[in-house]
Parts: C-alpha cells; sequence; structure tokens
C-alpha cells in the first residue's frame, strides 16, 4: 500500500461565526503537497473566511490547521505561506517597487535582485516605479502575485487571481501557475470559474453555506458529472430536434433565446454533429455553455438562477471572446 | 528590530503624504504670521499669559503661542496622524497585505505607534523653534518679563521658551495615544482625528468649573499648564511632575488598550 503524500496543509473541524451567523462550520480542508488545489463555492460559501483563517487574520471558534506539519496560530502567517485574501492592496501613494520593498522589509528578508525577477515576471517591469495609485485592477492583481511569490513561500494562495485581468493576462497567469506548479509549489486556488479551476487544478473542495459539499480530485467529481450543455444554432432548429431522436445518449431542448439546448458527452455530441450534416441541415453555432464540472457545481450547490446566470454570461463572454 | 524595520516604514509612508508635509510647513511657517499679526495690531492679548509683553520681548510670542495652541490646537495636530494610521490600513485595505508578513501585529502595533509619537514631538518642536524664530526676527531680543514680574535675560528667556513648549510634548504624547486607540477602535480617520480634539475642548470647559479641583487634576489638558512653576523667580515643580503622571497614565492606558483591541481583532475587512 503506498505511503499517503504529506499534506502542505490539513485542516480539521474548523468553524467562525460573525454576530450569530455561521461563516464556516465543521470545515475539513486537505491540500496535498506539490498540488494545485481548487477551493471553490457560490458567494457566501466561506472561502473567503477559510483563507483568513489559513492567513492568520481571523481566529477560528473551533478546528486546528496544520501547515507542513506545524500548527496555524491565529494572529499570525506561517512564514512557509504567501498569497493573498481578496484583491491585493497597496499603499497608492507608494510605488509598486516601493511596495515590494516594504514588504520585503516586513519578512526580514532584502533580495532586490529577486524583487526584480518578480517584476519581470509579472510583466510590471516598466511600470514599477509609478504610483500605485495609477495602477489598472490587473496590474494590481500582478503586482499581488509579485508580492507573494516575493517570500519564496511553499504553499502559494491566490484568491481569484485572474480577476481584473485580460485574456492576455489570464493566459499569462496559467503558464505562470503551471510553471510555479511544476518546480513544487503546492498552490491553492481560490476560484469562482470552473474553466480556472478546471485547466489547472489537480483536486477542488467546494463550499456551500461553510460546509464542505466535495472534496477530491478534479477528474473524480468529472467522472461523477452529467452531460456538459451546448448552445446549438442550426439552419433548420425543428429539423435538428428531430434528428436528435435518433440519438438516445443525446438531449435537445428549446433555448427560450433562440437556438438549442443540447446536452451529451463529446463523443455523442461528435455523432449528433455528423448526423445533423448528413440530414443537410447547416450547424451555424455550437459551442458549450456548461462544462461536466461546471454541471457538477451547480448540483453540489444548487445554484439558485441568479448563480447559473451569470456562469451562463461569463460562458457567453468568453465564447465572443474567444 | 521588527519594530524598527516597521517604524522606518511607517515614517517613509508619513513623508509621502502630502497632508503631512503641509502640516509640516504649516506648524513652522504659521507662528511667523501670528507674530506679523500681534505686531501690526495695536492692542495685545493682554488677558493671556505674557500677551501684554508681545511687544516689548520676542520671547513673549512663542510664549503666547503656546497658551493659544495648548487649547485645541496641539491635540488636533496630534491626532491629524495618530488618528488616522490605523485607521489608513482600514482604508487602503491593506491590512492583510501586512499582517500577512512575517511581522508581528506586536510590531506593526509600536512601529506605527512610535512612528505617531515621533510625528507629534516633531510638530510641537516646528512649533516651538517657529514661534521662537518668529519672535526674534519680527519683535527683537530683548529680555522677558517672568511670570513673577522679574526680568529674564535672553538666553535663559530662549531654554525657559524651549522648556516650556518641551513640557507641551508630554500631553501631546497623551493625545496622540487617545489617537491610536480612537484610530484602531473606531477603524475610521475622521473619528480617529476629531474624537480626541472634541475631548480635549470638553476637557476644557470641564477645567472651568469651579470646584472641581480633584477632576482638573486628571484632565489631559491640565500638564499644558505645568510650565506655569518654573517662568518664575520662585520655581516650583510640582505641576510638572504630576503633569508628567497624568500624561503618562493617559500614555499607558491608551496604548494598552489599543495593543488589546488590535491583537485581538479579526481582519474580516480591510
Amino acid at each position: 500500500m503506498p505511503a499517503a503524500a504529506p499534506l502542505a496543509l490539513e485542516a480539521t473541524a474548523l468553524a467562525k461565526r460573525y454576530a450569530g451567523t455561521t461563516a464556516l462550520g465543521d470545515v475539513d480542508l486537505r491540500v496535498t503537497t506539490g498540488s494545485v488545489h481548487g477551493l471553490l463555492g457560490p458567494n457566501g460559501a466561506g472561502k473567503t473566511t477559510l483563507l483568513r483563517l489559513i492567513f492568520g487574520l481571523a481566529h477560528p471558534d473551533a478546528g486546528t490547521m496544520t501547515l507542513f506539519g506545524r500548527p496555524v496560530t491565529a494572529g499570525r502567517t506561517d512564514p512557509q505561506l504567501g498569497g493573498f485574501v481578496e484583491a491585493p492592496q497597496f499603499y497608492p501613494h507608494l510605488s509598486g517597487r516601493r511596495n515590494l520593498e516594504m514588504l520585503s522589509a516586513y519578512d526580514h528578508r532584502s533580495d532586490p535582485a529577486h524583487l526584480e525577477t518578480l517584476l519581470e515576471q509579472v510583466g510590471l517591469a516598466q511600470r514599477a516605479g509609478d504610483r500605485v495609485a495609477g495602477y489598472s485592477l490587473g496590474m494590481r492583481q500582478r503586482l499581488g502575485i509579485a508580492a507573494a511569490l516575493l517570500r519564496r513561500p511553499r504553499l502559494l494562495v491566490l484568491d481569484e487571481p485572474s480577476n481584473g485581468l485580460d485574456p492576455a493576462g489570464i493566459r499569462d497567469l496559467r503558464t505562470l501557475t503551471g510553471e510555479l506548479a511544476a518546480d513544487g509549489l503546492t498552490i491553492l486556488l481560490s476560484s469562482h470559474r470552473m474553466d480556472e479551476v478546471e485547466a489547472v487544478c489537480d483536486a477542488v473542495t467546494i463550499l456551500h453555506r461553510g460546509a464542505v459539499a466535495y472534496a477530491g480530485t478534479v477528474d473524480a467529481l468529472r467522472a461523477q458529472a452529467p452531460a456538459p450543455e451546448y448552445r446549438l444554432h442550426t439552419a433548420d432548429d425543428a429539423a435538428a430536434v428531430a434528428t436528435a431522436r435518433a440519438h438516445k445518449a443525446v438531449t435537445v431542448e428549446w433555448y427560450l433565446t433562440g437556438g438549442l439546448l443540447v446536452r451529451a458527452q463529446q463523443s455523442d455530441l461528435d455523432g449528433y454533429v455528423v448526423n445533423l450534416g448528413r440530414d443537410g441541415i447547416a450547424v451555424q453555432a455550437l459551442h458549450r455553455s456548461t462544462s461536466a464540472l461546471e454541471q457538477m457545481f451547480f448540483r453540489l450547490t444548487k445554484a439558485d438562477g441568479q448563480t447559473r446566470g451569470a456562469v451562463d454570461a461569463q460562458a457567453r463572454q468568453e465564447a465572443a471572446v474567444g | 528590530m521588527s519594530t524598527w524595520t516597521v517604524y522606518r516604514w511607517e515614517m517613509e509612508k508619513l513623508a509621502a503624504l502630502l497632508r503631512v508635509r503641509l502640516a509640516a510647513g504649516a506648524c513652522f511657517v504659521a507662528p511667523f504670521g501670528f507674530a506679523v499679526a500681534l505686531r501690526l495690531q495695536d492692542a495685545v492679548p493682554a488677558d493671556t499669559l505674557f500677551g501684554e509683553w508681545v511687544h516689548l520681548s520676542g520671547f513673549a510670542t512663542p510664549m503666547v503661542l503656546l497658551v493659544f495652541t495648548s487649547q485645541w490646537a496641539l491635540p488636533l495636530i496630534a491626532c491629524l496622524v495618530a488618528g488616522d494610521i490605523f485607521a489608513a490600513e482600514d482604508r487602503y485595505g491593506t491590512w492583510k497585505t501586512i499582517l500577512t508578513r512575517a511581522a508581528s501585529r506586536t510590531s506593526i502595533f509600536w512601529g506605527k505607534s512610535l512612528a505617531a509619537m515621533t510625528y507629534s514631538v516633531l510638530m510641537v518642536a516646528l512649533l516651538a523653534l517657529g514661534g521662537l524664530s518668529a519672535g526674534e526676527l519680527l519683535i527683537g531680543h530683548q529680555p522677558l518679563i517672568g511670570l513673577s514680574g522679574t526680568l529674564i535675560p535672553p538666553g535663559q528667556a530662549a531654554g525657559l521658551v524651549l522648556a516650556s513648549w518641551g513640557v507641551a510634548v508630554l500631553p501631546t504624547l497623551g493625545f496622540t495615544a487617545m489617537g491610536l486607540l480612537f484610530s484602531i477602535a473606531t477603524r475610521n480617520g475622521p473619528a480617529g482625528i476629531l474624537t480626541p480634539t472634541v475631548i480635549g475642548l470638553l476637557m476644557q470647559l470641564l477645567a472651568l468649573i469651579s470646584g472641581a479641583d480633584l477632576v482638573r487634576r486628571v484632565l489631559l489638558t491640565t500638564p499644558y499648564n505645568a510650565w506655569f512653576g518654573f517662568v518664575r523667580a520662585d520655581r516650583y515643580y510640582g505641576p510638572l511632575l504630576w503633569g508628567t503622571v497624568v500624561s503618562a497614565g493617559y500614555v499607558i492606558g491608551c496604548l494598552a488598550l489599543g495593543y488589546l483591541l488590535m491583537r485581538r481583532r479579526d481582519i474580516d475587512a480591510g
């Protein structure tokens, strides 16, 4: 029997209440060393509270935490931990470089060469001398990543790191995350973007109303998931619905705003599309609206229409960009 | 080591703030405006200590300035930085930025507190030097008439002026500590700045109530008058000693409470 992978972070039965409201109740989190672990959950699920407890910014009401085997002390951030909670914030009247120099000094470190390398790595070297007040949201996000890496952490915690980044920035961030993970850094990535988690994470913990709704590998979650959803526009949607009757593994519905909603696994979808062509029905547009992981996420968190709508809107926006 | 690091960076952050630079400039320049105004008017503020001598000795100018500023200006100047130095982290949302580094909450608390205290001492020093320079340049280097009516030679008068302003540092540090406390407790800059100033004004009013000697002795505004005892021929130092005790009491009390609040606080925002 193989030995269990060592844990970078182990939280057991964590609980936190704010003014009579349970933000977290009895939450367990296990992040394996060297993994990229996703933390998912709808707004108010308790992700940020959990991250604040991990950083020692808030005091838990119950539960224990260890980081690489060492107990986490409330009120103090473990030196092996780096990252940010919510949007990274800096002193607006100081330059980006001066902010990093200050944080470096607060970490009792002085490595100007490493600092400059990080500024290059996140694409801020040219603007590092400018005051942070003039930075865009995306630039602050990049500076936040540089600040997180400044202390050479063993566990990097990133909270919605792609917020404010343009598509090129998101691509660069994913590349950087992949490189860091390849170098052996353990990463805990909190995100509301299923595609981000699906693309970079090995394992995922899904929170819902302050409790763990799922914890395990992304592959295992995907295996449990229902078929992904696609939006389909054809030259003759009625005929396309009729064609679908021959495909038992394909479900087709009329979509409220026009076109069709198709639920199918990739191989079944391929067969259906081939048949559409064979029947002379031109496919005008086909794109995925929700992935298998998103479907599973909605099922686990029983998302309301608003959240679902927001994710659909995001998927549409990405399809338009793509 | 860590406290020193935080202190150094807090001083740099303060120096980069426009309002701090303006306050420092105003503390040195305003006494010149005050001296010019006194010189241009025929009447003198005779109901103020040393007020009747402002046209006769340049050393009277910083003393009158001391009496005026200790009414409310010194508490306000002290709290301009102290009342905002912790609340600014809430405003910028930077608590989580600095508290996720190796520097402890204790280091950050003491580094910031020391920076605010340094600023307060510097502002009092600038006011004193500004007042002394303005009096010397615009009125002259004549001997000062002390509170007991005796003439104090210029060299000794300059020393007494600086010593009197030095005494004002003690309650100013008390108000600084109060500003720090309200900055932590309210997490709001304007509240941290104005609350101690209003408390200072209420203390001034309370001191006017007759028969309230015991209360007057423990008010933080009373030590601003502790210099009365040594600008005279028959010197006494009782008020200075008691003023030191009262000021230290406020400093220790406010800092202890502020420290506890900061240690126990959950950074759930900012």
